[in-house]
């Protein structure tokens, strides 16, 4: 993970306004992501992540801050200049019905990119879409077909071999497992594992399913509130986490070798009193299971104990407060 | 392992609900697709059945079928549905209605679309609360403020008045628990109640459930083996329209007899070394 | 979770009545067209030509099917005069607004664009107008001329597609798949044409049906107030206007324009309502 990161994202903020409210969607949010690796974006609906991976792929402006894709400020460029990078970057979505035209066949469907950047003529481009179909696996009597009359998980293939067809370094795949069934969805996982280290691409994976991020990713960031509460090495976070918003994710994420529902957890997110907003404080304070005075002042993101790859946002993130309130 | 010889003791019992080969048909004539296909299972009081399967399985379906919530154009074309020891097809539609809100509580997927925009959370509550209990506007109010108090809800006082739209996601599928449960059904029926919601609002609606599960029977349709696993008692996997495998948790889970079992459970494990399958896979 | 996408009963019945208007509608145009091709000519008289010895004869009269009015002259004549009249306006003015509503809709629908707010804007101010009063003071600023009727229609009645492409352009701009288009790049001709604009072309054909049926009527009043049409032409606004003073004696003068009206705006009103049923 030495050199230039293929991506560097830098105190981030993106407001979006939504019937005269203005939501911070995402805030100061920083992080690298290097060739080849997978970094997973987790967190609940509202954390953020959907619209942080907008932003990246250029879709969401952002308010502040500034995304750097192959060490170039793509907010910087102007719309001509950022075309030919803008095309390394590319997304799979969580719905393939939404994100496939109901109207276009799959061979339109998957020559459209290819027309776009003059691949070739005619030849070039069918020879090309069927390198395309193998990559994701997918047989060439798909072309004819149209997006409803294939099964869910065929459908993610098409939208993924869209993707591919830009030739991406970058491929942001926001929750593409959550529509899919759960046979599938292993597989469609297998599949950007196994593309993503073939083609070296650097993978932004967005998920709220921990099972799946386990099996993907090399390096993970909480999200909440838009903010980064935790990141870094996936063992770490998943294994040893710090935070304890990650905690509880992993503490209510339901377990088939233990297949104990956590009652007494259960209860103890019940019994949480409500707090009043204050300016200062810790954002997640008032859902967090381990509040404690301190927690009325924020933490700064930081490593710990000595791990400087494994940060996170708490006073409490080398240890539990002595005293937990009851 | 206590809470398996309570379920034998309730499941020897008369159970309050059984399915004795039930097949329910979509269309007619020359067109008829059979989308569940001679199913049967009895639920007893204190226990938790979970209905396993992937999209298309027909485990919505059995669902609506005992719930009366079938789709136009798709039909019971046999089989038994007996709650309570009384034949729920043999029942006029009046006393279908009235069973369903008073026996059967129900819970679905997506609680924004079970309210009513324009009505707030607590009407429906009350009106449900008046109409199968009989009582007075005042005492059907307070009833409903305690059964939202029951699910958890903070400030039951001011939630009841309050419309769907100003509830997230966690608090609406709470408030639609509140009104399964308000009219002490015998049936709970949960159809993917948790699919919509983060892992610590399902986790709070899972409780939920479990804990109504004491004094009732609860039915769980759901496509995720995990939460099968840490809420049910029994599990049952449909692929296709039929039962492929039905037995206590723990069998189905740890001594898989079917082959489709085994794949759903290898999937939710989720091996980190995947292999993928040969294309024309799903 | 397992849905029965349509109700089989449901879409049946939708698909069966979808027939029969589009049917009817279809049928009732091709009469329309038949009339119009053929023209005043099919009549046997000029529509203009005056024989006060033979006024007010009432419908089913010798060589006058359908009468003559308080001049002689041949009501069949004049109507299938007006119906020229009357649908070259329409299609005109609804031609003319779809164009600019759907081009000034689509540049309204852009996301982060200056020139999009300045349009919805411009499309609030335009539609707070009533529509026939402005008509009368324009058409009366410029003259009676057909060209006036269908540029002061168009011009006056295009915030309609202008909103309806807006909106609609503007969710589908928040569809992943226009979405996963812009992400390859393309230009942004190539983006309308192959990802925005089909998607419009249910509403756009059912409200264009809609329009037409509304630019009709619209005319007719026009014309009935002695604007847009040359004073004493044969157009059926005309028509309606002159016959109120026989209202009593001669009731044919205002059922045969009337009834005509009423039936071109059922043929387009069948039409759409067909063409809405058929591509839900």
């Amino acid at each position: 993970m030495n050199g230039e990161p293929l991506l560097e994202v830098r105190a981030l903020s993106v407001t979006l306004r939504s019937r005269g409210r203005v939501v911070h969607a995402v805030r100061d949010c920083s992080f690298r992501l290097h060739g080849g690796e997978v970094l997973a974006l987790v967190g609940e609906s509202g954390s953020g992540k959907t619209t942080l991976a907008r932003a990246i792929a250029g879709v969401v402006l952002p308010q502040s801050g500034a995304i750097r894709f192959r060490g170039r400020d793509m907010g910087g460029l102007a719309r001509a200049a950022a075309r030919p990078l803008r095309r390394r970057i590319q997304m799979v979505f969580q719905d393939p019905d939404a994100s496939l035209n109901p109207a276009h066949r799959v061979g339109g469907i998957l020559a459209e990119p290819l027309q776009v950047i003059r691949f070739g003529d005619r030849t070039a481009i069918a020879a090309r879409i069927r390198e395309l179909l193998a990559m994701v696996r997918l047989d060439a009597a798909l072309l004819e077909k149209r997006p409803r009359q294939l099964s869910g998980g065929e459908k993610q293939r098409v939208a993924i071999a869209r993707a591919l067809a830009m030739e991406p370094e970058l491929l942001v795949a926001d929750e593409p497992l959550s529509s899919l069934d759960v046979s599938t969805q292993a597989a469609i996982a297998a599949l950007f594992r196994s593309l993503q280290q073939r083609l070296r691409i650097g993978l932004l994976f967005i998920s709220h399913d921990l099972g799946a991020v386990r099996q993907l990713a090399d390096r993970v960031a909480v999200l909440y509130g838009g903010e980064i509460v935790e990141a870094g090495p996936a063992a770490r976070v998943l294994d040893a986490p710090a935070h304890p918003y990650t905690r509880l994710l992993l503490a209510a994420m339901p377990d088939l070798k233990h297949r104990r529902l956590d009652l007494p957890l259960a209860d103890a997110i019940d019994r949480l009193e409500e707090l009043p907003d204050l300016p200062q404080a810790c954002h997640y304070r008032p859902r967090c299971l381990d509040r404690a005075g301190v927690c009325d002042a924020r933490a700064e993101l930081a490593a710990v104990g000595a791990d400087r790859g494994h940060l996170a946002r708490c006073h409490f993130r080398d240890g539990p407060p002595a005293a937990t309130p009851g | 392992m206590r809470h398996t010889t309570l379920a034998t003791a309730h499941a020897a019992a008369a159970p309050v609900l059984e399915v004795d080969g039930l097949t329910v048909r979509a269309g007619t004539g020359r067109g008829v697709t059979t989308l569940v296909e001679d199913l049967s299972f009895t639920i007893a009081t204190g226990e938790v059945l979970g209905i396993v399967g992937e999209s298309g399985s027909g485990k919505s379906m059995t669902a609506s079928a005992i719930g009366g919530l079938l789709p136009a154009g798709v039909h019971v074309g046999a089989g038994r549905i007996v709650l309570e020891g009384r034949e729920i097809q043999a029942l006029s539609a009046a006393q279908r209605r009235a069973l369903d809100g008073s026996r059967i509580g129900m819970v679905f997927q997506d609680p924004l679309s079970s309210f009513n925009p324009v009505r707030t959370v607590g009407s429906l509550l009350v009106e449900s609360a008046a109409r199968h209990q009989g009582l007075t506007a005042s005492d059907a109010r307070r009833r409903a403020i305690q059964a939202l108090a029951e699910v958890r809800l903070p400030r039951p006082e001011q939630l009841i008045d309050a419309y769907p739209h100003q509830l997230s996601g966690g608090q609406r599928q709470r408030a639609m628990i509140a009104l399964a449960l308000l009219n002490g059904p015998s049936l709970v029926i949960a159809d993917e109640p948790t699919t919509a919601l983060d892992a610590t609002v399902q986790l709070q609606v899972l409780a939920l459930l479990k804990r109504g599960a004491a004094s009732r029977a609860v039915l769980l349709i759901t496509h995720d083996l995990a939460v099968a696993a840490v809420t049910c008692d029994r599990i049952l996997v449909m692929q296709r329209g039929r039962s492929v495998e039905h037995g206590p948790a723990a069998r189905v889970l740890d001594l898989p007899a079917h082959g489709y079992t085994r794949a759903l459970l290898d999937a939710a494990r989720r091996p980190t070394a995947a292999v993928e399958p040969a294309p024309g896979a799903p | 979770m397992t849905v029965i996408v349509a109700r089989p009963a449901d879409s049946l019945a939708t698909r069966y009545l979808a027939r029969w208007e589009l049917l009817t509608g279809g049928l009732l145009l091709a009469v329309i067209g038949l009339l119009v091709a053929l023209g005043p000519s099919l009549a046997g008289h000029d529509p203009a030509f005056v024989d006060l010895r033979g006024r007010l004869l009432p419908p089913h009269s010798p060589q006058h099917l359908l009468g003559t009015d308080q001049l002689g002259r041949d009501l069949f004549a004049r109507l299938l005069h007006g119906l020229r009249w009357s649908l070259a306006a329409a299609t005109g003015a609804t031609l003319l607004a779809f164009t600019t509503g759907t081009l000034l809709g689509l540049l309204a629908a852009r996301r982060h664009s200056p020139l999009a707010t300045l349009i919805r804007q411009v499309t609030n101010f335009a539609q707070s107008f009533p529509v026939l009063v402005l008509a009368i003071c324009l058409v009366a600023i410029v003259g009676n001329s057909l060209a006036t009727v269908v540029l002061v229609l168009g011009l006056v009645t295009w915030p309609v597609f202008c909103r309806v492409v807006q909106a609609e352009a503007a969710s589908l701009f928040a569809r992943e798949y226009v979405l996963a288009a812009e992400m390859l790049q393309m230009s942004r001709l190539r983006l309308y044409f192959r990802h925005v604009v089909p998607g419009l072309l249910p509403s756009l054909s059912v409200l264009l049906a809609f329009h037409f049926a509304d630019m009709l009527i619209a005319e007719s009043a026009l014309s009935f107030l002695g604007i847009g049409a040359p004073l004493g032409a044969a157009t059926w606004g005309n028509m309606l206007q002159e016959s109120r003073a026989y209202l009593l004696s001669a009731p044919w003068l205002l059922l045969v324009p009337a009834s005509a009206i009423v039936m071109l705006v059922i043929t387009a009103n069948l039409l759409g309502d067909g063409l809405r049923r058929h591509l839900e």
